[in-house]
């Protein structure tokens, strides 16, 4: 097997201009929609790490604010590999609310990200969902959890042909899928350790481990397998 | 008669404090998406939560007769609840008294939650995905690991590493002695003291099979990749019943499984239907133990 490629492009900020500004989009796709992810792994909070704590990331956004990511030139970033890269085939939510709750030892704690640090992220080519970010390192499509593999794959791809992508679409239809967990700065080359990267909320500063691997030389992803670690995915309306 | 009173004393003052000694409570968590149904409510590739709330004092084991040889190691006390997050609604209900009980086979390395109707029913994780032992006798599922077959591990989530050989030598090396697939890679160290257990805080994942009977068998002309396994889908069986919970029975089934052909989209790697599949996570979380008057 081969690694994924695709999200190489994705994270090179020196090749992208994110359009931030709304897109048009049908009316029945713009609503407020929310976006949640489970795994158990290792997480700091300020100064205290949580080991094998369970893990549910929570965004709260809206679907008129999916965006794709594009290249300086204003075209959608190409795929290599999918059969019509004009049309794009990477897309991200930006705008939105996100938190973080964190159960450990029979308590729970919540922490509020602040804005503009972490985005929804999606390829529908290579099959990729979850939770990007913006770091001092750029942009971060494998960190703090995104989910490849397991039926993360087929959720991605949702209503995506070789010719045409969905467009974005995947993050706009309710539901859940499983697969393989990534925490990675990096990702999908390497997988260095997120120290130096803190995702800023209001209980402190927070990093999220990568614990449960298979790596070459310790940082380097051969494969879509390297992670042992599963999680899920969900998308549904933001309850009222 | 104060004699036999201070012995009768001294002896459960002796059975409290071993109690005491290797009792601890415990919280087990399996995390997965599958499609089932709740009462009269049926749900589709929904995320389900089952947890057992309860203590070590009543883990027990059996011999496995399964993989290397191994123990059956179960927790039937306590109280059991299932979540389903289906389109934004939580859907909450307790399990009533007896109907499921987490479950780790080591020697198989399957783990998961059991109940009346089978001991991998209604989730098994890392169960071997070919009929087996053969298509022909195929008659109950998951009575074996994946990696028993594949002699895949680090593939497999965290239960297909434990049964890796290398591993288990005290290695993290898997390199090209224990697998073909892998080029050098090396397990992780929070990888290599993760126990199989249901008394030690550890995270058993692996694909996961949901089935009260068993799968169907995929057709040759079906166009899945049937490398990690021919099983194919597992539909609803009604005449086996559910699982009684205080919102109505509750049954899982497996549409998914082995059934997803090569995705168009995914030209980036040719991947096995079972890779396809949906997986899952149980996490052991031993709490720190309850002091007389808490």
């Amino acid at each position: 097997m081969k690694k994924s490629c695709a999200w190489l492009f994705f994270r090179r900020p020196a090749l992208l201009v994110f359009i931030l500004a709304a897109l048009a989009c049908e009316p029945a796709l713009c609503s407020p929609m929310s976006y949640e992810a489970t795994a158990v792994t290792d997480i700091k909070v300020g100064d205290t790490l949580y080991k094998q704590a369970g893990v549910k990331i929570r965004f709260d956004a809206d679907t008129s604010d999916i965006v794709p990511v594009t290249l300086p030139d204003g075209s959608q970033l190409a795929s290599g590999i999918c059969t019509n890269p004009a049309q794009g085939w990477f897309w991200m939510l930006p705008k939105g609310t996100a938190r973080v709750t964190i159960t450990s030892r029979g308590k729970s704690i919540t922490a509020n990200l602040l804005q503009d640090q972490m985005f929804v992220a999606l390829d529908e080519c290579s099959g990729g969902i979850g939770f990007g970010s913006f770091t001092g390192s750029g942009v971060e499509p494998g960190y703090p959890l995104s989910f490849t593999t397991g039926t993360a794959v087929a959720f991605a791809s949702k209503g995506s042909t070789p010719a045409n992508p969905a467009k974005g679409t995947p993050l706009t239809i309710p539901g859940s899928a499983s697969g393989s967990a990534f925490s990675c700065i990096g990702y999908p080359d390497t997988c260095n350790s997120p120290d130096g990267y803190p995702l800023k909320s209001d209980l402190g500063d927070i990093y999220f481990y990568f614990p449960y691997n298979f790596l070459l030389g310790g940082n380097t992803l051969l494969s879509q397998s390297s992670s042992l670690n599963y999680g899920t995915f969900s998308v549904f309306p933001t309850p009222q | 008669m104060a004699s036999i009173r201070n012995s009768l004393i001294a002896l459960a003052a002796a059975g409290s404090i071993a109690g005491l000694a290797h009792a601890a409570p415990a919280v087990y968590t399996l995390t997965t998406v599958a499609d089932g149904k709740i009462g009269s409510h049926a749900f589709s590739q929904a995320r389900v939560t089952l947890q057992l709330t309860g203590d070590t004092s009543t883990v027990a084991a059996v011999h496995s007769s399964a993989g290397n040889g191994g123990q059956i190691l179960t927790n039937h006390a306590g109280l059991a609840t299932v979540t389903i997050l289906d389109s934004g609604v939580e859907w909450t209900a307790n399990f009533l008294p007896g109907e499921i009980y987490v479950r780790v086979d080591t020697g198989a390395s399957v783990a998961g939650f059991g109940s009346r109707i089978s001991p991998t029913y209604p989730v098994a994780l890392g169960c071997i995905n070919d009929a087996y032992p053969s298509a022909s006798s195929y008659q109950k599922d998951c009575t074996q690991g994946q990696w028993f077959q594949t002699g895949i591990y680090g593939w497999e989530g965290t239960l297909g590493a434990i049964m890796d050989p290398v591993l288990m030598a005290g290695s993290t090396d898997s390199g090209s002695n224990a697998d073909p697939y892998f080029n050098g890679e090396v397990y992780s160290p929070a990888m290599l003291t993760l126990p199989a257990s249901l008394s030690k805080d550890t995270v058993l994942t692996g694909i996961a099979h949901f089935c009260a009977g068993t799968y169907t068998i995929a057709d040759a002309n079906s166009g899945v990749d049937t490398s990690w396994g021919d099983l194919f889908i597992c539909a609803p069986s009604p005449r086996r019943g559910g699982i009684r919970t205080t919102l109505g029975d509750f049954e899982l089934y497996d549409l998914v499984g082995g059934s997803t052909a090569n995705l168009p989209i995914n030209q980036l790697e040719s991947l096995p239907a079972w890779r396809l599949a949906n997986v899952g996570a149980l996490h052991v979380e031993i709490l720190p133990a309850r002091r007389q008057g808490d």
